[in-house]
């Protein structure tokens, strides 16, 4: 995996891409999204009790780093907000889950790559075009964040205008 | 005399649709089906992952099975030795493989590698075809936790937990 600030940088960045296209308009949802870029990483847990505790418990968790299996816990949360807010929650904790996923099928695959298709199969893809510790990704993130970010402000300025 | 126009008013209060109850017992059946469908989810990745992956120590309790079978890992490479091969025991999640790759590369005691290649479990390592030397592991999780707490921060910013509710609302209700 990149590091999370890679997913949360580039999150951030398809959030105001969003709010520049007028999608969204209210800030509480950047937050959320933010938190669905961390989502499929819960499959840690299962790497972290097998390397501390000694309890191989990572094919369970392995559903959390799949795009449906994370979409259903992203799902799954949203029912933890008020019924009003629960389709907007469902929609960026997921689109903070697909930046996660998109990243992670350009890395060099560990463990075989994503299993893009689970449940349907088993097949895992990469694209192999960076490494876990490449400063590339973040790179990339940061400066598209910063770009979107100026443009945001730009038109803010131009609409008090 | 109580008419039944006047049950209904009475009871109107504690009808689902007036109460947190109704909508409530919607949502924790919901929550309760989402959460058996992950469970089988996981139950399901759980049989059909462990037949396509295989730990270490359940190499080592069947070597024959896995003869020339491909491996993929991670993890800390210790006692390493170079001389026209680099051979060092990967150390990965709490258990350990001896691994040799046809030639020099420049990796240290403790370095973060990544090796993949096929098993050679009667002469008892790995035969390394790719390796990859992780240059700075420690900024991957100084930057994670700072991903992390970015996420964090820009979550609570808006949302806070009302234990009353069960629920996250927003800060600004």
């Amino acid at each position: 995996m990149p590091d999370w600030l890679t997913y949360v940088a580039s999150a951030a960045a398809v959030y105001t891409l969003l709010a520049l296209a007028g999608v969204c308009r209210s800030r509480r949802y950047l937050g959320v999204a933010a938190v669905g870029s961390l989502l499929p990483d819960i499959v840690k847990i299962g790497y972290v009790l097998r390397g501390y505790a000694h309890i191989d418990l990572v094919s369970y968790f392995i559903p959390f780093h799949t795009p449906v299996g994370s979409v259903v816990f992203a799902l799954l949360l949203s029912h933890f907000f008020d019924a009003s807010e629960r389709r907007k929650i469902f929609l960026y904790l997921s689109l903070g889950v697909s930046v996660h996923i998109l990243w992670d099928l350009t890395l060099h695959p560990y463990g075989g790559g994503q299993l893009v298709f689970f449940p349907l199969s088993f097949s895992q893809y990469s694209m192999g075009l960076f490494w876990a510790d490449s400063i590339i990704p973040l790179a990339i993130s940061s400066s598209s964040l910063a770009v979107v970010s100026g443009l945001s402000r730009r038109q803010r300025a131009a609409n008090r205008e | 005399m109580e008419t039944r126009s006047d049950c209904r008013k009475q009871l109107a209060p504690y009808s689902p649709a007036n109460t947190q109850g109704g909508e409530g017992s919607g949502r924790w059946v919901s929550i309760l089906v989402l959460s058996l469908l992950l469970a089988s989810f996981c139950v399901y990745a759980h049989r059909g992952y462990s037949k396509r992956h295989s730990s270490i120590s359940q190499i080592q309790a069947e070597p024959e099975r896995y003869e020339n079978v491909l491996f993929r890992g991670e993890g800390k490479a210790v006692e390493v030795r170079i001389t026209n091969s680099t051979s060092f025991t990967l150390r990965t999640l709490g258990e350990q493989i001896r691994v040799v790759y046809p030639g020099r590369v420049a990796i240290q005691n403790g370095s973060h590698v990544f090796v993949q290649g096929l098993l050679k479990t009667s002469k008892g390592y790995l035969d390394v075809t790719k390796i990859h030397v992780y240059g700075n592991i420690l900024r991957l999780y100084l930057l994670s936790i700072l991903g992390g707490c970015a996420a964090l921060f820009l979550f609570l910013r808006d949302w806070r937990f009302s234990r009353k509710e069960l629920k996250w609302v927003t800060r600004r209700a």
